[in-house]
């Protein structure tokens, strides 16, 4: 939770030539369309270099589906030690992002940097320290728990050993110790993320990203998640959660960015980019909507 | 929301007295035909494959009214008797129910658009969703045809009836009966597999248990078609006159019974068994009323089990990821993985479980028609190859969970090899067994060496072209668990694509070995037919050590973009 306050913020960049993303990008909408915020808040420029210090850094992420630009050059600095919450709404790019910076979308453009390591360009040394969990994707659902733990923790090359030894521990901590024989497509939402939990887990990795890690978690689960995660960045790890969840980002993060339309609207600590109000106030703005016309709904309260 | 809705609005909605809670019958059937029409026309929309499929489907419909109209034709006017006719729609009226029955059950499954289960939310009874879900089940294509059908059939009966009929009172009561009883008969047609499929929807049963059903109904399926050609075989010695003298008598035993009865009733009376008449159109109405009252009963356990289909069951056996006898690796924990999917995912175990089926089949055939023997040897070594190709799309069955493999930063050759050696645990004993088995059988045991090394050497090299192209030319799989009947992966252009290279680059390293082999039995020599076997063990090594390493090297480079094209399941 505590991290350098020198990196927390990536300063407003002063680019001579603009962050070539957002400007031509941002004529393509007229006026009522969403702009990044200014001050401290504001986002990193896709220019400026990579900080040594950092768990993730994003540089100038694109990517195209069928010829429409989804992410335009994203770029994004995650402090070590930090919990950083990424908010957007539904279909904002969030997934896209984070599946080109965990290894499993190649990006049209730009790099993806986990502690130091090129994503894209030195893929071994960048999976070794980064745990994942996916979100909205099947597992290898016709193993039991213990057997996709164990499969998952051989493939990094673990010794088998340290896999079982890791493996009753997390299971325990997760209460998922006595599902022996209940093969993961059997499993409820919530017991499916924290078995996901726990592959992401199992290497400790120092940086983790983690896709919805809360959706469909029954509230005892999710404060068993809580509690593992906030020990985890205590102990000096990173998590990078993406949620649509404000109040979930706001009660766990020390860090949040906000993504909309595939852009980035502000990054910094919660109380940089909240600026005095809530985060949902400047989500709102940020994004805009949110307003139901009055009298358009009547018939309910009747 | 308080300051959404003014208080002025609240009372108009108030005073306006909205009602809901009730419908109109008709009102409720006409909606529910125009969602199975729109959802009908919509699954066309981006379905290429439907398209084509439906108007392969409406010519061989179309097809079928003609080749009915003459044989109606030949069987009234052209034959000058009246004999044959009314045997003719009673057979014809049985075997469209049970067809209605089987092919649903067996084959194709039914458009569920209305599934009641879709309903559980809303306020209506399965009494009220009946009628227009058996109106929405009238409007498909099949049951078009079947009411097309059964106008000709009418036609022609109406025809009989004047030209044939035996007595004015007869003729006059079959005409009456004629149109009531074969509209009830189409009634039956659509009703019974309906019916059948709601009650096996309403069944809680597990994940396994259904997974495991549709598994062994594709198996029975496969036996039904060997049984079937098998027994074609012997069609020769069959006593044609005696199958002639059985026909009316089946005829009117199947006559008796729902399937037939209905159908059977118009000609009953026109030729004045009355009784019989009153008779078979008890049964068939008795039929169609248990039948509707079924089918009600299973739609009202649906409505209020929307989800407990879904429940699963059952244990898996508790044992150590990695074979025993494997070293504790990246290795062993693909292979480990593929061993447990093998077993436990549809997809993999129905294209274990038809070999056997088909083994059995060329042993059959074998014995039946002795000159066959080399023919169904040959094949049953060109069967042990053609295993191999089934790992032609394991990325494409790893589909969405992918991204374990990619996130976990998998070696690329333990994440091949391992699938391989999985297979090779279950299919080489069973090849062994089978090539040194067959040749016993046949009494031509001095051809095991070479079926024997023919098989193994063909197997290898297609586990390795099946490695290239599963990474060279994936193609999106369905889920794993699906009914093996009604996959339809396989069917995209992409797959057919695929399987034909494969197919392809499987046999093009076998060719100078069968050619070895095919001169060694022109010139009797045994050597050279053993060394047609060696060749072909020592081609199929070389080609799985190459493609391994081909497979390999494109893996490493790109598993997220092959993975992004199978990521969703169909």
């Amino acid at each position: 939770m505590h991290s350098d306050p020198s990196l927390s913020t990536s300063p407003p960049v002063p680019d001579p030539d603009g962050a070539p993303a957002r400007e031509p990008a941002a004529e393509h909408h007229p006026s009522p369309s969403p702009r990044p915020l200014d001050g401290e808040a504001a986002p990193v420029s896709a220019a400026s270099s990579v900080p040594a210090s950092t768990a993730l850094s994003i540089r100038g992420l694109r990517k195209s589906f069928s010829g429409t630009e989804v992410v335009h050059g994203l770029s994004l600095d995650v402090p070590q030690g930090s919990f950083y919450g990424i908010v957007g709404p539904n279909g904002a790019g969030k997934t896209t992002t984070l599946s080109m910076a965990t290894g499993l979308l190649r990006p049209d453009d730009g790099t993806a940097h986990v502690l130091g390591h090129d994503m894209w360009a030195e893929p071994q040394a960048a999976k070794a320290r980064l745990g994942v969990l996916a979100d909205g994707l099947r597992t290898f659902d016709r193993l039991t728990g213990r057997e996709l733990l164990t499969y998952v923790g051989l493939l990094r090359g673990m010794e088998p050993d340290v896999v079982e030894e890791r493996m009753e521990s997390l299971l325990s901590a997760l209460d998922l110790a006595g599902e022996d024989g209940k093969l993961v497509v059997d499993y409820s939402a919530g017991m499916t993320k924290k078995i996901l939990l726990a592959s992401a887990l199992l290497h400790a990795p120092r940086l983790l990203v983690l896709d919805e890690p809360l959706e469909a978690v029954d509230p005892v689960s999710a404060q068993v998640i809580r509690t593992i995660l906030t020990a985890y960045v205590d102990g000096g790890g990173t998590v990078v959660l993406s949620s649509h969840v404000m109040e979930l980002v706001e009660g766990l993060c020390s860090h949040v960015a906000i993504i909309a339309d595939g852009r980035l609207m502000a990054d910094g600590t919660l109380d940089q980019v909240r600026q005095g109000g809530s985060l949902v106030r400047t989500f709102i703005d940020l994004v805009g909507g949110g307003d139901v016309a009055e009298g358009s709904l009547s018939w309910l309260e009747s | 929301m308080v300051g959404v809705l003014s208080s002025e609005h609240a009372r108009t909605a108030a005073a306006q007295g909205v009602r809901h809670g009730d419908i109109d019958a008709r009102a409720l059937i006409r909606l529910q035909l125009r969602l199975k029409w729109t959802l009908w026309k919509r699954s066309y929309r981006k379905n290429v494959g439907k398209i084509i499929g439906t108007a392969f489907g409406a010519l061989y419909g179309l097809g079928g009214m003609v080749a009915l109209v003459f044989l109606f034709l030949g069987t009234t006017l052209w034959a000058g008797e009246g004999e044959l006719f009314p045997q003719i729609v009673r057979s014809l009226g049985a075997l469209t129910v049970l067809l209605w029955f089987l092919i649903p059950v067996f084959a194709f499954g039914l458009d569920d658009t209305l599934d009641p289960r879709a309903f559980a939310l809303l306020p209506r009874s399965a009494k009220e969703l009946q009628p227009g879900m058996f109106a929405a089940a009238a409007l498909s294509l099949p049951s078009l045809f079947t009411l097309i059908a059964i106008v000709i059939a009418t036609a022609f009966e109406l025809l009989w009836l004047i030209v044939f009929g035996q007595g004015a009172l007869w003729i006059l009561l079959g005409a009456l009966a004629l149109i009531p009883a074969n509209l009830a008969g189409l009634a039956l047609c659509l009703l019974l597999p309906r019916a059948w499929f709601a009650h096996s929807a309403s069944r809680a049963s597990s994940r396994k248990g259904r997974e495991l059903g549709g598994t062994l109904g594709f198996m029975g399926l496969f036996v039904l078609i060997y049984a079937f050609s098998l027994s074609m075989q012997r069609i020769e010695n069959l006593d044609i006159d005696w199958v002639r003298a059985q026909l009316p008598l089946a005829t009117e035993v199947l006559a008796w019974t729902p399937l037939g009865a209905l159908f059977s009733v118009p000609m009953d009376l026109a030729e004045g068994r009355v009784l019989t008449a009153l008779l078979r159109a008890l049964i068939g109405a008795g039929t169609i009323v248990l039948v509707w009252l079924w089918w009600r009963r299973s739609i009202d356990v649906s409505l209020t089990s929307a989800l407990t289909g879904d429940a699963s069951s059952g244990q898996a056996k508790v044992s150590p990821l990695v074979p025993r006898f494997v070293p504790v690796g990246p290795f062993g924990a693909v292979m480990g993985k593929s061993l447990r999917y093998w077993r436990r995912d549809t997809r993999y175990l129905a294209a274990l479980g038809i070999y056997p089926v088909v083994i059995v089949f060329f042993v059959a055939m074998g014995f039946m028609v002795p000159e066959s023997r080399s023919m169904m040897l040959g094949l049953a070594v060109f069967m042990c190859a053609m295993t191999g190709l089934s790992l032609a799309n394991e990325i494409g069955f790893d589909g969405p969970a992918g991204w374990v493999n990619i996130v976990a930063g998998a070696p690329a050759r333990a994440n091949l090899l391992g699938r391989i050696a999985a297979m090779a645990v279950l299919m080489v004993p069973a090849v062994v067994v089978i090539t040194v088995a067959l040749p016993l059988l046949y009494g031509l045991p001095q051809l095991i060496p070479m079926t024997v090394l023919g098989a193994l050497g063909a197997m290898i090299s297609g586990w390795g072209t099946s490695m290239v192209v599963g990474v060279l030319l994936p193609y999106p799989s369905s889920p794993p668990g699906t009914n093996p009947m009604k996959d339809k992966s396989a069917s995209s252009s992409n797959a057919m694509l695929s399987m034909g290279i494969a197919m392809v680059t499987v046999f093009v390293p076998m060719l100078p070995p069968l050619g070895l082999g095919i001169w060694g039995a022109i010139v009797g020599n045994p050597a050279l037919i053993t060394g047609a076997g060696v060749l072909a063990l020592v081609i199929g090594v070389v080609v799985l050590l190459v493609s391994l390493r081909i497979a390999t090297v494109r893996l490493d480079a790109r598993y997220p973009d092959i993975f992004q094209k199978v990521r969703d399941h169909l």
